[in-house]
């Protein structure tokens, strides 16, 4: 068959996959989802199925028996788990905007650019082997259709000569179309799903094609095939595992790689979570998808079969698939299977390549540019979305050229299956950290690298360096005598584990030590405040579903800052439709605001772990905003002591308002003693004095009646018996009206006794009991009323009578003898009678107007001799006229007499 | 009830995980025929097959 025909082949096959991409991403613009499909996603994730499968698994089988099958017994029997953890993987991915396994880990253990780079490594060396495969198988194809039955063509001399190198240049080509075109924040191509859904359909048509030619048109059906190849002296053997050389351990170990296998590499985890458009399809894919792989894997054992009796050794049995057809002349079915076998390895190496590009250079470029200050700032060398996708076009150039190497120099002398086991090997050393990340919270960053690092290196000491020094890259000391001589460390026997496959003595070592190492550095460390918070967010997902995301730390950031960043990395027409899609969805306006809250930090923290992975997302948002960072006990604690330190202060402000009050009134009632105990002293010093004044002249009168009493004319006796009756009733008055005074005082609490009081008569009559003072004085009074009526008011009859009579007898007292003049006047004003008692006496000074009130106050007339009186008159009048409610007050200039004023309400309501 | 479905799935999980590893392979890992299919090759595929019937009847929507 001519190199041409099967190169135009490919071509063709190739042109129909852009095809149905570009067709699929034009539906999907217009809003047509084509993927949008369980069956297209179980279709899909059958990436699983590569050449290992297709030409791999026949080889596999030759020398192996079934044990080829456990590769895919190990997916089905973990799609019914499916349910619970390929949803949690989806929920937890589409919350966090997750988009391949490294940015997976690394953002459960505290968004930690360490993991990411580890875990990238990790896939990235761990896979070149299984890509490499991918190109050997296509380059083997190709030269079993060109070179059947010829010897083998020489070794090219030069690299462009070299068909393998042709096949990784065009695949890696191929895989920067598909892979690459753009930069979707959610790293969702429907084009490539669909497209590789549709090389499912055509590797499993292919190889169900070649395995009917096989089995019916070489054989008479399963039975023959199966009786012949059991008496055939060289296929007898492959029909047992014990015969085939596998062991119950190998055999376990192989299910236990396969399992962790279809979760952790890369490509499967990109098309069963990145690429998943519904959580609804998994349950369907639970049942396809196993089915998929038990319908391909039919026919491989008998087609096995058949080569190895048809060609006895003489053909590679890797190849023969292509082999079989070809050795009965149906070279059409031969390219068919071709095609279906460069199928499998196109979409194999599209989508890890795809998703090994992303996790590069989200996890190992772009942090080293942020930390070189090479990217994330303006006028920056590497800025904008344009150079992402360079940067993914460039690792996967890399990755390709890796795996040419590979193939060249180590891989040629395996066969597909071992190589590829290389890879399983690798990979599953993600599965504790993987694992744990969504079941166990208290697994720690420190636990992940520990366990990761050792399980690596163990993988990488006990399978592909062996190999490499096998081939002579390195030198060959160390895997005959141990590492330093130590027989112990011998990469192909362990610690002593002789007799087993190199496969399953790595996995079993790299596991163990692994899995044994993240639990036991994870129990005896302690957890950072954001792998806490990530750890509750993965573990406890359905929690956080719908819900805010909880981010303990308070950040903030420049809107500019933050638009100008997003603008960087994920154009301006996404920017500005992510703001409005932020504005519409909670209500606000950016414009408005300068500083951006946590809120929307993190969602743009998260719209951008979309482009450039979560750690490198967290890495870009730290340069521009300002952190807050407090641990979780200390939030707990602020917490605590603010709600108590508020409780604590209202109680205290309330007993200090008390106490303050408190205060006031024992300074009040303070003052009020110390004021009464002066007026006390003051009162007694007076009453003692007022006292001892009349008393002396008593006294003194008395004494000179005694002594001179014959030598006295009568007359003068008769004066001073007089003087002395009227100090004796100045003496009495005063003594009555300091009784007077403690008696109304000690009333004061309680109300007057209410009797209707009708005042104008009260003071007529008052009056009139007076008269014979009046008239001895030559003072005339007269009473004025306004009206007749209306002066009845509610009050105490004994005390206004005092009141009245104290008030004339202080007119009567002041007003000039002959022609003094004392008038009351009665007057309504509103609710209250005036009683108005003037005199036209001397007046009183303004500066003396409130001191009269006082208790004790006399004025001193040293032109009118000593004072009249006792000095409490008024205070008394006073005090009765307010406790009616009340009144007093005194209207006067010096000269013109004065004027005493009562008011008093007509009713006290 | 999804948690009623979970509990099932995991059952067959378990229930297989037991069926397709030795030593419960190794009983079938012998020597014989059924119906001129070898006797590993049939019961891997059977098992398989029974798997695959299980969980879709288990996630069947129920009307």
């Amino acid at each position: 068959m001519g190199l041409s025909l099967v190169i135009g082949c490919s071509l063709a096959y190739i042109s129909l996959l852009f095809f149905i991409a570009w067709w699929v991403d034009r539906l999907a613009e217009r809003g047509v989802s084509v993927v949008k499909n369980p069956y297209v996603y179980a279709l899909s994730l059958a990436v699983y199925c590569t050449a290992w499968t297709f030409f791999g698994s026949v080889g596999r089988a030759t020398t192996g028996g079934l044990s080829f099958l456990g590769v895919y017994l190990g997916p089905s029997l973990l799609a019914p788990l499916w349910y619970m953890l390929l949803r949690k993987m989806i929920l937890i991915s589409k919350n966090q905007r997750i988009t391949s396994i490294a940015d997976f880990i690394s953002s459960r253990y505290g968004k930690s650019a360490t993991l990411g780079v580890i875990v990238t490594l990790i896939a990235v060396l761990g896979i070149v082997p299984y890509i490499s495969i991918q190109l050997k198988a296509v380059t083997f194809g190709i030269n079993t259709l060109t070179h059947f039955g010829q010897s083998p063509p020489p070794p090219p001399q030069a690299i462009w000569l070299d068909s393998g190198f042709w096949v990784a240049v065009s695949m890696a080509l191929f895989t920067v179309f598909f892979g690459t075109r753009k930069l979707d924040p959610n790293e969702r191509h429907e084009g490539l799903v669909a497209a590789v859904a549709f090389e499912s359909i055509i590797k499993l048509g292919a190889f169900l094609g070649v395995g009917i030619f096989v089995t019916f048109g070489l054989y008479h059906g399963f039975a023959d095939l199966f009786s012949q190849a059991e008496a055939h002296e060289a296929t007898a053997r492959m029909f047992s595992l014990e015969g085939s050389g596998v062991t119950p351990f190998s055999w376990n170990i192989l299910m236990v790689l396969s399992l962790f296998a279809i979760m952790l590499l890369p490509r499967q985890f990109h098309i069963s979570v990145v690429e998943n458009t519904s959580s609804r399809h998994i349950s369907k894919a639970m049942w396809i998808f196993p089915l998929y792989l038990l319908l391909i894997n039919i026919f491989v054992f008998p087609v096995a079969l058949a080569g190895k009796m048809l060609f006895d050794g003489s053909v590679h049995p890797d190849t023969y698939v292509l082999s079989l057809p070809l050795a009965r002349g149906a070279n059409w079915l031969a390219l068919a299977a071709f095609i279906g076998g460069f199928s499998a390895a196109t979409s194999m190496v599209v989508v890890e390549a795809t998703a090994l590009s992303i996790m590069f250079s989200n996890h190992i470029v772009v942090p080293l540019l942020i930390k070189t200050r090479s990217i994330g700032r303006s006028g920056d060398l590497v800025s904008g979305a344009n150079r992402l996708l360079d940067i993914r076009r460039v690792s996967i150039l890399i990755l390709l050229f890796l795996a040419y190497w590979y193939q060249k120099s180590v891989g040629s002398t395996y066969d597909l299956v071992s190589v590829g086991l290389i890879s399983f090997t690798a990979v599953a050393q993600l599965a504790p950290a993987f694992i744990g990340a969504m079941y166990w919270k208290r697994a720690t960053h420190q636990g992940a690298v520990t366990g990761l690092l050792v399980g690596f290196l163990v993988w990488a000491y006990c399978l592909p360096l062996p190999s490499m020094a096998l081939a002579g890259i390195i030198p060959r000391g160390f895997v005959d005598n141990g590492l330093f001589g130590i027989g112990l460390l011998k990469p192909y026997a362990l610690f002593g584990m002789a007799g087993v496959d190199p496969i399953t003595h790595a996995a079993f070592w790299s596991l163990l030590l692994n899995a044994w190492l993240y639990c036991i550095v994870s129990i005896n460390t302690k957890s950072s405040t954001l792998n806490l918070t990530q750890a509750d967010l993965f573990v406890n997902i359905h929690k956080y579903i719908g819900g805010q995301d909880s981010d303990v730390l308070k950040r903030e950031a420049k809107i500019g800052d933050l638009r100008n960043l997003l603008n960087r990395f994920l154009g301006e027409n996404r920017t500005i439709a992510l703001f409005r899609e932020y504005e519409a969805a909670n209500g606000i306006s950016i414009e408005n605001h300068k500083v951006a809250q946590a809120d929307l930090v993190n969602f743009a923290e998260t719209q951008l772990s979309g482009a450039i992975g979560s750690a490198s997302a967290r890495l870009v948002m730290d340069s521009i905003v300002k952190e807050e960072t407090i641990t979780l006990d200390e939030v707990m604690r602020i917490l605590e002591q603010t709600r108590e330190a508020v409780e604590h202060s209202r109680t205290m402000e309330e007993k200090n308002a008390e106490l303050k009050a408190l205060t006031l009134q024992l300074t009040a009632a303070n003052d009020q003693l110390k004021h009464l105990d002066r007026l006390k002293a003051d009162f007694i010093t007076t009453v003692t004095h007022e006292l001892r004044t009349p008393l002396t002249s008593i006294r003194s009168l008395t004494k000179i009646i005694l002594d001179y009493r014959s030598e006295l004319p009568e007359e003068k006796i008769r004066e001073y018996l007089h003087i002395l009756v009227s100090e004796s009733d100045r003496v009495s008055r005063l003594i009555n009206q300091v009784l007077d005074l403690e008696k109304i005082q000690g009333e004061a609490a309680t109300a007057p006794a209410r009797q209707t009081i009708e005042l104008a008569d009260m003071v007529a009559r008052t009056a009139a009991g007076m008269e014979q003072l009046f008239r001895e004085k030559q003072v005339s009074f007269s009473l004025e009323k306004e009206t007749v009526e209306g002066f009845e008011l509610p009050g105490d009859h004994d005390r206004l009578v005092q009141v009245i009579t104290n008030l004339l007898s202080n007119a009567l007292k002041f007003a000039p003898a002959g022609h003094g003049q004392v008038t009351a006047s009665l007057q309504r004003q509103n609710d209250a009678v005036l009683l108005r008692i003037r005199d036209n006496g001397p007046g009183i000074a303004p500066d003396k107007q409130t001191l009269i009130f006082e208790k004790f106050t006399q004025l001193s007339r040293r032109e009118t001799g000593k004072p009249e009186g006792s000095g409490l008159g008024l205070y008394i009048t006073k005090t009765i006229v307010e406790q009616h409610g009340g009144q007093l007050r005194v209207e006067s200039r010096p000269g013109e007499g004065a004027m005493f004023e009562v008011r008093l309400p007509l009713n006290l309501g | 009830m999804a948690d009623d479905r979970s509990s099932k799935l995991l059952l067959v999980f378990l229930a297989f995980a037991v069926l397709l590893n030795f030593p419960v392979l190794d009983l079938a890992d012998r020597p014989g025929a059924f119906n001129g299919i070898p006797r590993l090759y049939f019961y891997l595929f059977f098992v398989w097959l029974v798997l695959i019937v299980a969980v879709g009847l288990i996630v069947r929507k129920k009307k």
